[in-house]
């Protein structure tokens, strides 16, 4: 087995298996683990003669080291074992959390969960609660928004309920979620067959629970404007897909992103499809977010061409790579709580994982010791790089210098849009690209300004679209406390403004700039490039 | 064409420029494989390049951003030739394909390849016949034209007269959910759209006051419940599908429709009704579809019901919106997959 080419997948669930045969078939060995004793899996799934390693009652406990060469212990039933290897995808199985408490309801042989009634259904012989005849009714996200996997799964057994158990069903919703394949359709079906919706809008309504265990359901029907009393024999509440425990356990353990449920993939487009904060690590279905079965594959494709693209991926590390000189370093671990793509490892002290650093800037432009560089991204380098337009103020109207610091990613493309467009933009404008606003330093502030800029204008991408997370939030405090700096050198506080912008947004763009053309006109020209020959600023 | 034919290197065709076959494309290319890039339009980007950024003081996840990223990177890589204003007319099947491309109905040129992914997109519904003005009534927009509007001016104005409206209302469903139409199923993105238009509107012009008629208001983005309750002061939901909608003789909407809270038809006056029209197949995806020798589903898309089940045919390939109505973040998805059944098709 090469051990340098074996990619982890956790998980014991057919999203785990379906990304395990696929990179079985294209020679990639595998090591799947899965938590669980009884995973959904066992080795003779797998094809025979492949390089497919199973672990399960296995937990992960650390994690070490960067893309292609990973460090991974676990926890094998009390024994300490550790694998060498390349790439990590995390397919752990969602949970259900059954709605009882939502609703004021405790389970009884009355008042069941979706997952229970799934059961009864597809075993009637081994359960007989559900009986011929029954008034039957559903909570369809009723007093929290649901999803369609949740919803096409209580159309489907309704469908079972009104047709083999003969039950009259009523689906009791909010907003009926049919945002998925087929459910629309699948919604007329269940009407066809006699399913009852009875949807709420403004109202809701009152339920509790019987001594006969029944729920009572109180409401106001909106489309008859009467008042009604229902006590079905059976009622089913609605789950909530939710991340398992042990999934924000592997979380903090890989150091992921979150969204605001718990799956890993923090909540930013930038990470579509499957990527994760971390290079290599690789997160999908029903770790990643609220899916289908079908959407699990989706994303197991994803993972598979992900592994793939990186294994076959011979380019060597890009020089724009963060580099510390350790000599200088005083180890206060600035850069290593700060890196978002947790590139930065430590031994006696910190050092850089070339092949994970993606070249933000955040570690070098945080750093109090300035001991960390970037190839591009160094003051005198970001200085030769702010070159004042050469006609300039030698006009008679004054016509500002403005710096705009760009990030890659979002304003610089922006821009670039307006320029194609030909939308208005200030005489006097130089922009200058980073590869993330994060990595703007007070240095690179004030480079602008020696060179006689009489505005400044940081631009970074949305608040939560940032590639680096973190990125625009970082250079807004900066250019904060640069601002103090300003009230020292008697500069106006109006001449340094951050701002965020999409990438789509040509005439945004546009409007920004020169509506801070505007302001700093009226300003006038900054006190700093007053007391400079301004003719020739090579010699400041 | 003096094209070099390199046998060791694999060879795609990529129909259709819009997100889905950007992203195609781009992870083909990075496997070394040759792609031709056939978008029938005068540029690349599709529909989503054409949505406006609905973040205000955060980003909403829309999606619409990842556009701009991917098509500089497609236009950049040595391995995508892009032919744009260009189709697809003729395909000769013998265990690999050989494509007649036509560009603007000039020119043609034919090229061999191992494998077609096939990303042409959705066609909008077309309002016209419905009850709603639209076309006849300045102030009546789709959607897709409110993006417009406001990606290139920033603000919204009644088309008729450029003032700034007080009261806009917004359609769901139109030609989505409608048996009328034939068209059994939801469109997915509108309400999501919908909504944050609305927040965005709300945001920049706060005198402007917004009503949204749904049927049911569908989930969108990973904190949705969070959202909507945050929605709910902003933006007055209305649980109706409105009747139709009459100019008024002060240049003004009278929209129709049965309230749900006072059991009554009212008639309501608005200054600007946007259609939340809905997503259908392809105009040409037929034809398009027909020169494989591949069927569509009952409903017109490649197939609806199974995503994971590609077209029998050995070596067609689909992504995005041809699969049936989904955003831009599963349109990339679909793309990853549609590639990585490519790879393991053309064993690479
Ligand atoms: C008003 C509106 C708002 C939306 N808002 C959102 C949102 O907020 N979030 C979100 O995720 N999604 C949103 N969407 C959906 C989003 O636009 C789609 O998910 C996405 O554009 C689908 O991409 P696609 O590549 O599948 O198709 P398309 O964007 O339709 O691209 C298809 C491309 O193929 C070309 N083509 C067509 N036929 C041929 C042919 N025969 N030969 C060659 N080329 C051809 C077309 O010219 C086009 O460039 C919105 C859509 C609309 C209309
Ligand atoms: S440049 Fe960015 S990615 Fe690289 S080590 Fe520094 S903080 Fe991490
Ligand atoms: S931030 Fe600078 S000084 Fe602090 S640990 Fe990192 S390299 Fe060393
Ligand atoms: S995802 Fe949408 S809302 Fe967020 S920055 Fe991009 S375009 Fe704007
Ligand atoms: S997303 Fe909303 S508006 Fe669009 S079809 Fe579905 S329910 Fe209707």
């Amino acid at each position: 087995m090469d051990l340098q080419n074996t990619t982890i997948i956790i998980g014991g669930g057919s999203c785990a298996k379906k990304i395990a045969f696929d990179l079985l078939e294209k020679g990639i060995s595998v090591t799947v683990v899965s938590s669980e004793e009884n995973a959904g899996l066992c080795l003779s799934d797998f094809p025979k003669n492949t390089p497919v390693e199973l672990l399960t009652q296995t937990r992960i406990i650390k994690c070490r080291g960067a893309v292609g060469n990973f460090t991974v212990s676990m926890d094998l039933n009390g024994k300490l074992i550790e694998r060498n290897i390349s790439n990590i995808v995390l397919a752990e199985e969602d949970r259900r959390e059954p709605n009882f408490g939502l609703y004021g309801l405790t389970p009884s042989e009355r008042i069941l969960s979706l997952s229970q009634v799934n059961d009864i259904i597809n075993e009637p012989q081994r359960d007989d609660r559900i009986k011929s005849g029954f008034k039957t009714a559903f909570f369809a996200g009723l007093l929290r928004e649901t999803d369609p996997v949740i919803t096409g799964q209580i159309m489907l057994l309704s469908l079972d309920l009104q047709s083999r158990f003969k039950n009259q069903v009523y689906i009791l919703t909010g907003n009926l979620k049919v945002a998925g394949d087929g459910l629309e359709a699948l919604y007329r079906k269940t009407r066809d067959e006699g399913v009852v919706y009875i949807k709420f809008s403004n109202s809701l309504p009152s339920i509790s629970q019987q001594e006969d265990n029944r729920a009572l359901i109180e409401f106001y029907d909106e489309i008859t404007a009467e008042q009604f009393k229902f006590t079905p024999d059976i009622t089913v509440v609605d789950e909530a897909i939710v991340p398992s425990e042990y999934l924000s356990e592997l979380t903090k353990v890989f150091k992921l992103g979150r969204d605001m449920a718990g799956f890993v993939q923090s909540d930013n487009v930038r990470r579509i499809p499957v990527y994760t904060n971390r290079k290599g690590i690789l997160v999908a279905g029903p770790s990643r977010t609220i899916q289908t079965r079908f959407d699990h594959d989706i994303d197991a494709a994803n993972a598979g061409l992900s592994v793939y693209g990186l294994l076959k991926d011979s380019a060597p590390v890009p020089e724009n790579r963060a580099e510390i000189d350790r000599g200088r370093c005083v180890r206060c671990l600035t850069c290593y709580r700060l890196c978002p793509f947790i590139a930065i490892s430590l031994d006696a002290k910190p050092f850089v994982v070339g092949e994970a650093c993606e070249g933000c800037g955040i570690c070098a432009a945080e750093c109090p010791k300035t001991t960390i560089t970037i190839k591009g991204l160094s003051g005198p380098e970001i200085s030769d790089r702010i070159v004042r337009p050469a006609d300039l103020g030698r006009e008679k109207v004054f016509t500002p210098f403005i710096v705009a610091f760009c990030c890659n990613r979002s304003a610089s493309m922006a821009r670039d849009l307006a320029v194609n467009n030909k939308l208005d933009m200030p005489k006097g404008l130089v922009t200058v690209e980073l590869p993330c606003a994060g990595g703007i330093s007070l240095d690179h502030i004030l480079h602008a300004l020696r060179k006689g800029a009489d505005g400044i204008m940081i631009l970074t991408c949305h608040e939560g679209n940032c590639h680096s997370e973190k990125g625009n939030i970082y250079a807004r405090r900066r250019a904060d406390s640069v601002l103090d700096l300003f009230d020292q050198m008697g500069l106006e506080r109006q001449r340094l403004v951050v701002k965020t912008i999409a990438s789509n947004m040509a005439m945004e763009f546009s409007e920004l700039l020169t509506k801070f053309e505007e302001q700093i006109i009226v300003l006038g020209v900054s006190k700093i490039a007053k007391t400079k020959d301004i003719g020739d600023d090579k010699t400041g | 064409m003096g094209s070099i034919i390199n046998m060791q290197r694999k060879h795609a065709i990529v129909i259709g420029g819009g997100i889905a076959g950007l992203c195609a494309a781009l992870e083909l290319a990075r496997f070394d494989i040759d792609v031709d890039l056939v978008e029938k339009g005068p540029a690349l980007g599709g529909h989503a390049r054409s949505l406006t950024c609905k973040a205000t003081d955060r980003c909403v996840k829309c999606g619409a951003c990842l556009v701009e990223e991917r098509l500089q990177a497609v236009v950049e890589n040595p391995n995508i030739k892009v032919h744009l204003g260009s189709e697809i007319m003729e395909v000769q099947d013998s265990g690999g394909f050989s494509v007649v491309i036509s560009n603007e109905g000039k020119s043609t040129c034919s090229c061999e390849a191992d494998a077609v992914i096939i990303a042409s997109g959705f066609s909008l519904f077309r309002p016209d016949g419905k009850p709603y003005g639209y076309k006849r009534f300045a102030n009546v927009l789709t959607n897709l034209d409110l993006e417009r509007m406001i990606r290139m001016q920033g603000s919204v104005k009644r088309p008729s007269d450029q003032r700034e409206p007080e009261k806009i209302a917004f359609i769901q469903c139109v030609g989505s959910r409608d048996a009328k139409t034939g068209h059994l199923w939801c469109s997915r993105i509108c309400c999501g759209a919908a909504l944050r238009m609305s927040r965005l509107i709300r945001s920049r012009q706060p005198q402007v006051t917004i009503s949204v008629f749904y049927i049911d208001i569908q989930s969108s983005g990973r904190d949705f419940q969070f959202f909507l309750d945050g929605l709910r002061n902003d933006v007055r939901l209305i649980r109706a599908i409105p009747a139709d909608v009459f100019r008024t003789e002060d240049d003004r909407l009278s929209m129709s429709y049965f309230d749900p809270t006072s059991r009554q038809s009212k008639d309501e006056i608005f200054d600007m009704i946007i259609l939340s029209v809905g997503l259908c197949p392809g105009d040409d995806l037929k034809g398009l579809c027909s020169l494989f020798g591949m069927k569509l589903s009952d409903s017109g898309f490649v197939t609806v019901s199974d995503k994971t089940e590609y077209p029998e045919k050995h070596g067609v390939f689909a992504a995005g919106t041809v699969l049936g109505p989904m955003g831009i973040a599963e349109s990339i998805a679909s793309a990853g997959k549609a590639v990585w059944e490519a790879i393991r098709y053309l064993k690479i």
